[in-house]
């Protein structure tokens, strides 16, 4: 029931809201604010409340599904650990993005709220749903807001261009997805994950499934050949949009590995999990490379967050609780610490209108509190123990180590060269005098600003340290 | 207790931190030293149990991780090494904080130094007192990242950012290598923890220990700068002195010499390991004290010297002699911090010039300082019963088993000095050179605090080695000549003299074409910076730049998808509206063709044969493709259109 009433949550804010006329700015403001605590009140007990049982599933509608052999009752919507604090992640990202908007949005608030509830709503859906098809309808769906926000909001002309690479590589993943998951209805017999779980799928239908089960994901991920849209879509998108992008839509790709590709084909992703693991290593090197010689922040930010879900993506594949359990935690640490970056970057955006590293200087003189926020992040994305990024981290390197061990030394020097990059951007922005430019708007962050920061690094920390709501 | 020392530090760093307005500076300082004080209290209650009782101690605060295979708690672990750590790092972090009270009195932010010192304090107690690896790791890099914040203390100069940047890189790499050594400890041992290593180590596996431990002296080399990962030292002095005093001496760059004295009985599994250790740690003592003798500048000279010192207590360990390296590591602290803090009275003297060649005679300004750095360098070259000749000739003693590395420390000991005495002379005995262009400030050695202080260290310098001699070592004479063991103490005093001799006479001559010759010679130290400048680091930018991002990442990946992709999309998308033309009879063709394949699907359907469906599918599109295009060519209009694009 509980689950009930957080689905439900989201859509009365959204019916309210439309329902509002459109000068009323400061009321819907307020109105979104105090729903997202609400909801993110509610995933937190739900969150809770599921761990308390341990791996008890929750459950809503219940239906009659028939497959070849037999007959039995499912259910539509379901839960358990991943989902729901992926489900929290999302409500958190949520209550950043509404402290954000009221400085760095500047036009048709109402339209944005909508947009940001759509959101929410979808990535719920998707996360709880056990029906692949529903899965599939609410993948794609999330993308069409997030679209509506760059095309919106999004600051430059080069935004078309952008969200056209972003359609047409998700579209291109999600296609052959489509087609899988219609294979797999015409010779299993259903669309539901728990049943299909537990068929034994022949070798060669496997095969045939992968190639779908895997694109998607992979593109949305993104792995190395499917990477270009990304790099574009953070720069072009909003502060907003980044945020979410980085923090949520790039785990659907990862979440997609951990649900459904990765226990489906069981087998198979044994059989492939080398070339998964070469993937996922070149797409974390070449990221990381290319992150330490970029001028925009929001770009290098991009690539970074590309080689973070390398990392991830490997864990996936790895095949071992423990490397799963890591990339769970690690999903859910760079959500909150990756999108706290973009957050920050946008700050900056909007405070001197650059986002080029070598125009700012000496901005811990100017303003302390954002650049001890920069440090604080930084330091918990590169992954410094006490952070929930270093246990994540720690596991999926400890299950890789029991895959390989050359797996774990290629990813720890992702690692150091994550330390190099990071390091590099903060020391430019923060350190040496203040030059004129950064002078010129000197005020810090305000009161909104920094609660929309401390929403995601406050948990990170305390989580880092006491992780066994997460465990 | 043992949580209250943990807690006091932590304490006053939120405090400080965190009232920055609300606080006053002095009361803030009165408070944050009082907390130290009170940790150091603790901790020498603890020393007191430790030593004198022998107790020893693991108090769980909380569960940390804890997955199916794997469990770490977030728990303290307290016997005689690490209570004697304890007491050393407080007592040294307590001097510190006094000292620098009246050391940082000019500066704005006071605030932030107060807290991160405290800050860093912390951290340096978690990771004395830490159970397991991970958490041992946990205030590793906690102590890393303190140092890289006071180094960068004056953010604005850009040498300190350089500083902090390569200290920090340089530390992750021996982060890392620890990592991965409690990666595999984990993986083979399942525990992290140093009591069930201990008893679950056998010999048997002995590639598996022979890696663990490599891989945990890469973490010390990377954190005690022992050669190789050593850059970071000498430009660490760009931060504050005090700073330099509390961590770049005394507490922060031991940090690898306690790991690997915790993980002494890993390291006796693997001899190999040990005979790397050894060679590493004489190699590294005999590189940084020449490195020592052609400095100029006071901070960085003290700098080399430490790093020489941390090979000694290296080579101590190498030979398995742990207990005398701890007494070594503890005697440094003191007499090393007294070096550093002399220093920096003697900076603000004289309008903070750390060149040695600027200065002269500040023996009549700054009488008690000269004693204090006098008492210094005296116990460093190891003058028969000042504190550091109970460690260092007992060291020496017992590496005489392997001459080579007896005969490099007796070298280093003659080396050592040389640059000590070559400091004293040229800053404090010298004649004045430049009496007009530099005079020194009156306010010398004013402060009550600091003199105190200097006082204290000076006292702790000269008695220490002997109180704690017999606590931590058992007597461990080998059987050895009478003149071997007084060979490295002949060997210094000697060096001291002629170089006494030398700098007194006037004789130039003889003195520049040595003098020449030898800076020559490690002009560039050892070109170790020069090597991971243009090799690793430039290297790396160029491939990040041309190669991956231009060549692949922009050239290669955007030609074969994006554009691909967009071309494709264009052109598929101008055929379809070629075919979408306003001609009646190509709408009339395209109704024909849907029908007929239609009907045939039905007929097919009906007969139950879907190749025959196919066949005849195909034949009809072919066919109908064939009408369609005979029509396009047929049409005048649409050639006339192409003529005039």
């Amino acid at each position: 029931m509980n689950l009930m009433q957080m689905m439900m949550s989201p859509i009365i804010t959204l019916i309210m809201m439309t329902l509002m006329p459109k000068d009323k700015k400061r009321m819907m403001e307020n109105m979104s604010t105090l729903s997202s605590i609400l909801i993110l009140m509610q995933t937190m007990y739900l969150h809770m409340d599921n761990n308390h049982q341990i791996k008890a599933i929750t459950l809503l509608f219940s239906s009659n599904t028939e497959t070849n052999n037999m007959t039995m009752t499912t259910h539509q919507l379901c839960m358990d650990t991943l989902s729901t604090s992926l489900m929290m992640l999302t409500s958190m990202l949520m209550l950043t993005s509404m402290l954000m908007s009221k400085k760095t949005m500047y036009h048709t608030h109402k339209k944005l709220f909508m947009c940001l509830f759509t959101i929410t709503m979808t990535l719920f859906l998707t996360l709880t749903t056990s029906s692949l098809m529903m899965f599939y309808i609410m993948f794609e769906s999330s993308m069409m807001p997030l679209m509506m926000m760059m095309g919106l909001w999004g600051s430059r002309k080069e935004k078309t261009r952008a969200t056209y690479y972003f359609l047409l590589y998700t579209m291109m993943g999600s296609l052959p997805l489509f087609i899988t998951i219609l294979i797999m209805n015409n010779k299993l017999g259903t669309f539901n994950t728990t049943t299909l779980q537990n068929m034994e799928i022949h070798t060669h239908t496997q095969q045939q499934l992968f190639m779908g089960l895997f694109l998607a994901f992979a593109m949305k991920t993104p792995l190395i050949p499917w990477h270009s849209w990304l790099p574009l879509a953070h720069v072009e998108a909003p502060a907003m949009g980044s945020v979410l992008l980085a923090g949520m839509l790039l785990k659907l790709g990862t979440y997609g590995f951990i649900r459904f590709t990765t226990p489906m084909l069981t087998n198979l992703s044994k059989y492939t999990s080398p070339m998964m693991m070469i993937m996922s290593m070149l797409s974390m090197w070449l990221a990381s490379i290319n992150s330490l010689r970029q001028n925009d922040m929001k770009r290098m930010m991009a690539y970074s967050s590309m080689a973070h879900m390398g990392m991830i993506t490997a864990a996936c594949f790895s095949m071992n609780p423990m490397s799963k359990k890591g990339a769970m935690m690690l999903m859910l640490s760079h959500g909150l610490t990756s999108s706290a970056l973009f957050a920050l970057v946008s700050f900056l955006y909007e405070r001197h209108k650059s986002r080029l590293m070598k125009n700012f200087q000496g901005m811990s003189y100017t303003t302390p509190m954002l650049s001890t926020l920069i440090m604080m992040t930084t330091l918990a994305h590169m992954s410094t123990p006490g952070s929930m990024n270093f246990m994540g981290e720690y596991l999926c390197l400890l299950g890789l180590w029991e895959l390989h061990p050359s797996m774990t030394m290629t990813s720890t020097m992702g690692m150091m060269m994550s330390t190099a990059y990071l390091l590099l951007l903060y020391i430019q922005i923060t350190s040496s005098k203040p030059t004129t430019y950064t002078k010129y708007k000197m005020y810090d962050l305000s009161l909104n600003e920094t609660q929309a920061i401390l929403t995601l690094t406050m948990p990170n920390m305390t989580l880092g340290l006491m992780p066994y709501p997460m465990m | 207790m043992y949580l209250l020392t943990m807690s006091a530090p932590m304490m006053s760093f939120m405090l400080t931190l965190t009232h920055k307005e609300k606080i006053k500076t002095t009361t803030m300082q009165t408070l944050a030293c009082s907390m130290i004080f009170f940790s150091w209290m603790n901790s020498s209650i603890m020393l007191y149990e430790c030593m004198m009782n022998d107790t020893h101690c693991q108090t769980k605060i909380w569960n940390w991780m804890k997955t199916e295979h794997m469990e770490c708690k977030i728990s303290l672990h307290m016997d005689l090494l690490s209570s004697s750590m304890l007491f050393m790092v407080t007592s040294m972090s307590l001097f510190v904080h006094m000292y620098s009270t009246e050391y940082m009195k000019n500066d704005p932010h006071k605030h932030r130094f107060m807290s991160y010192l405290s800050l860093f304090t912390f951290f340096m107690l978690l990771m004395m007192s830490s159970n397991n690896y991970i958490l041992l790791l946990m205030g590793w890099e906690g102590v890393g990242i303190c140092s890289y914040l006071l180094m960068n203390f004056w953010y604005t100069r850009m040498q300190a950012n350089k500083s902090g940047m390569k200290a920090i890189m340089m530390n992750r790499m021996g982060d890392i290598a620890l990592l991965m050594s409690t990666m595999m400890m984990m993986n083979k041992f399942g525990s992290t923890k140093f009591e069930n290593l201990t008893h679950m180590i056998n010999n048997k596996m002995q590639t598996i220990m022979n890696t663990i431990s490599m891989l945990l002296l890469m973490g010390a080399m990377g954190k005690s700068s022992l050669m190789g990962l050593h850059v970071w030292l000498p430009d660490a002095m760009e931060g504050p002195t005090p700073m330099s005093a509390l961590m770049h001496a005394a507490t922060m760059v031991t940090a690898g010499i306690f790991l690997l004295m915790r993980s002494s009985s890993i390291l006796e599994e693997s001899k190999m390991s040990l005979t790397i250790t050894a060679w590493m740690g004489a190699t590294t003592a005999f590189f940084a004290a020449t490195m020592g003798t052609s400095q100029n500048d006071m901070k960085r000279m003290m700098a080399y010297s430490t790093c020489s010192q941390l090979g000694y207590m290296a080579l101590a360990m190498g030979i398995s002699k742990y207990s005398i390296s701890l007494l070594h590591l503890m005697n440094h602290a003191f007499f090393k911090s007294l070096l550093f803090l002399g220093a920096g009275i003697t900076m603000h003297t004289i309008k903070n010039e750390q060149d040695i060649r600027k200065l002269s005679s500040l023996m009549k300004q700054t009488p008690m300082t000269y004693m204090g750095l006098m008492t210094a360098s005296l116990t460093m070259t190891g003058t028969p019963f000042l504190t550091a000749y109970f460690s260092k000739d007992q060291m020496m003693e017992n590496s005489y088993k392997n001459s080579m590395l007896y005969w490099l420390a007796t070298i280093t000991a003659a080396l050592t000095a040389l640059y000590s005495t070559r400091l004293m002379y040229f800053s404090f005995t010298k004649k004045p050179q430049y009496t007009h262009t530099q005079k020194p400030h009156t306010t010398s050695e004013k402060d009550i605090l600091m003199n105190s202080m200097i006082m204290m260290l000076t006292l702790m310098s000269i008695s220490t080695g002997y109180m704690t001699y017999t606590m931590l070592t058992q007597q461990q004479h080998p059987l050895i000549t009478q003149k071997l063991i007084l060979t490295p103490l002949m060997c210094s005093m000697t060096t001291s003299m002629l170089m006494t001799t030398l700098y007194t006479n006037n004789n130039l001559h003889n003195k520049t074409t040595l003098t020449t010759l030898w800076k020559n010679f490690n002009s560039n130290a050892w070109n170790f910076n020069t090597f991971y400048n243009n090799m690793i680091g430039e290297k790396m930018l160029t491939l990040a730049h041309y190669q991956t991002y231009k060549h692949s990442d922009k050239g290669i990946l955007e030609k074969i998808i994006n554009n691909n992709l967009t071309n494709i999309m264009m052109h598929n998308s101008q055929n379809i509206s070629k075919f979408q033309s306003t001609k009646m009879t190509q709408h009339l063709l395209t109704m024909i063709l849907f029908y007929s394949s239609f009907t045939m699907h039905i007929k097919s359907q009906k007969l139950n044969n879907s190749v025959l469906f196919w066949k005849n599918t195909g034949c009809s599109f072919k066919s109908c493709l064939g009408q369609t295009m005979k029509h396009n060519s047929l049409m005048p209009q649409f050639a006339k259109l192409k003529i005039v694009k």
